[in-house]
C-alpha cells in the first residue's frame, strides 16, 4: 500500500469506516476461533508423492547393513 | 449449510493439520518409548504371517454405514473371497457376527479410550468419560457399559489368537497390553508424521527410537485411512474394497453425536451446528453431514487415492468418500471382480 501514498490527492477526503462488527457476529467469529484452535485429526501425517511408506534413506539402509 | 466440495479453506485444512502434529506426535513418540520393549515384528512381516492373503482386500472403518448399510452380514457371505483388514472401533461389530479379520489396525495415541475397543480389563479404573455414551461408531457400546465391555473382553480373548495386530508405536501401551493379552501377534508401524528430512522431524526421532527397523507408514490421519494405506503399501493388493467410511453423518445427526463435537462441546449448541457442513453425494442422492476433519480427511483419501498404484472401491454404500478414482461399487460386485 505505501507507494500509492501521497501519489495522488482525492478530491474528497474519506473518513474511515465507522460501521462496527454486530456483537453476535464478534461473538460468532470468537466461537469459530475458539473450534479451530482444538481442531484436529487421530494422527498427524505426511504424503510426499508416492510415498505410502518409508523405510529410511540410503545412508540408513548401509548403517543398517554395516557389521556393527 | 450447504457447500461446494472444494470450500474449506486452505488456511483451515493448515490450521487442523497442524494442531495435529502438535498434539498427537508427542504423545506418538512418548507411547512408542514405552511399546519398545515389544517390538518384535514389524508390517513388513505381515504378509508372511497370513495364513491366506487373498487378492483383494476389504478396509472395514467405523462409519454409520456399516450398520446402516448391513455391512457385517454382508461380508461374512463374501469372507473366504478377501482379506479382512479392520479399524480398532469395528472389531467387536465384526466379532459379534462371528466375522473375525485377518488383520486390525489402531494408531490412535488416546491413553484410555481406544482400548474399550478391545474390552478393557480395567474399565473401573478409568476417569468418567461420556465418549462412549454419545460416539456414533458402534452403538452397541453406548448402553450398559460394563456388560457390553465384559462381552467385548470374552469375544477378543476368543478370536485374539486367529488376528494379526497391526499397531502403530503411536498407540497407548494399554492397547498393546490387551492386544497381547488376547493372544494378537503384534506388526509395528511407524506413522509418517511429517517430512523426515527436515530438521527435528518427528518422523526422524521415532523412526530412530525403534532403531530403524520399522518402516513409517501415511496414516491419513485416521485409522480408515491407514488401513487402506496397509492394504496396498504393505499388502501389496491391487484391488482394495472400503466399507464403512462415511467421512460423515446422516443429515439429522445431532452435533452431541458427531466425533468432533469433543472440540466444540464448550460452545453454546446453535454455534457448535454451525460448523458442520451438508454436502450431497451424487451417487446416491442423499444429504451427509461432515466437520472440517472429516473434510480434511475426505480431501486426503482422494489425493491418496490418485497416488496409490491400486484401485479403490468405495462399498460404503453412503457418505462423502466419492469421486476423483474412487469407484463407488458394492461389496458383492467388488467381491466377484477378477484380478487378472
Amino acid at each position: 500500500m505505501s507507494f500509492l501514498k501521497g501519489n495522488y490527492k482525492l478530491a474528497q477526503e474519506v473518513a474511515p469506516s465507522q460501521e462496527e462488527i454486530p456483537a453476535d457476529k464478534l461473538l460468532e467469529q470468537e466461537y469459530y476461533k475458539t473450534a479451530l484452535s482444538k481442531l484436529g485429526g487421530s494422527i498427524a501425517f505426511i504424503m510426499k508423492e508416492k510415498t505410502f511408506l518409508w523405510k529410511g534413506d540410503e545412508e540408513d539402509a548401509a548403517a543398517k547393513d554395516a557389521p556393527s | 449449510m450447504t457447500i461446494r466440495l472444494d470450500a474449506l479453506p486452505e488456511e483451515v485444512k493448515d490450521i487442523i493439520a497442524k494442531n495435529t502434529l502438535k498434539a498427537r506426535a508427542p504423545l506418538g513418540i512418548e507411547n512408542a518409548r514405552m511399546n519398545l520393549p515389544h517390538k518384535k515384528q514389524s508390517v513388513l512381516d505381515l504378509p508372511a504371517a497370513l495364513p491366506q492373503l487373498r487378492d483383494k482386500v476389504v478396509v472395514v472403518a467405523s462409519g454409520p454405514s456399516l450398520k446402516r448399510q448391513n455391512i457385517v452380514p454382508r461380508l461374512k457371505k463374501i469372507r473366504e473371497k478377501v482379506t479382512l483388514v479392520c479399524c480398532d472401533g469395528t472389531l467387536a461389530a465384526c466379532l459379534r457376527e462371528e466375522v473375525v479379520p485377518d488383520i486390525i489396525l489402531s494408531l490412535d495415541p488416546h491413553p484410555y479410550r481406544i482400548v474399550r475397543w478391545l474390552g478393557d480389563t480395567k474399565f473401573d479404573e478409568r476417569p468418567k468419560d461420556d465418549y462412549f455414551q454419545r460416539q456414533d461408531l458402534d452403538t452397541h457400546f453406548r448402553d450398559n457399559e460394563r456388560a457390553r465391555n465384559q462381552e467385548v473382553i470374552e469375544m477378543v480373548n476368543r478370536y485374539g489368537k486367529k488376528i494379526c495386530a497391526a499397531l502403530s508405536t503411536s498407540v497407548s501401551p494399554e492397547v498393546t497390553r490387551r492386544c497381547l493379552e488376547s493372544g494378537m501377534q503384534i506388526y509395528w508401524w511407524n506413522p509418517l508424521y511429517d517430512d523426515w528430512s527436515q530438521p527435528g522431524s518427528y518422523t526422524r526421532q521415532v523412526f530412530e527410537l525403534t532403531r530403524k527397523e520399522v518402516p513409517c507408514m501415511t496414516g491419513l490421519g485416521h485409522g480408515g485411512g491407514a488401513a487402506w494405506v496397509l492394504a496396498h503399501a504393505v499388502l501389496q493388493s491391487k484391488l482394495v474394497a472400503i466399507v464403512g467410511m462415511d467421512l460423515g453423518y446422516p443429515d439429522g445427526t445431532s452435533v452431541v453425536n458427531t466425533q468432533y463435537y469433543e472440540f466444540v462441546r464448550d460452545l453454546p449448541m446453535e454455534q457448535a451446528e454451525r460448523f458442520l457442513l451438508r454436502i450431497e453425494n451424487p451417487q446416491n442422492g442423499a444429504m451427509y453431514l461432515t466437520d472440517p476433519v472429516y473434510y480434511w480427511y475426505r480431501e486426503s483419501m482422494i489425493d491418496a487415492v490418485q497416488r496409490a498404484d491400486c484401485t479403490t472401491y468405495n462399498c460404503s454404500g453412503e457418505g462423502i468418500l466419492f469421486g476423483n478414482g474412487v469407484i463407488w461399487d458394492t461389496l458383492e460386485n467388488f467381491a466377484d471382480k477378477s484380478t487378472v
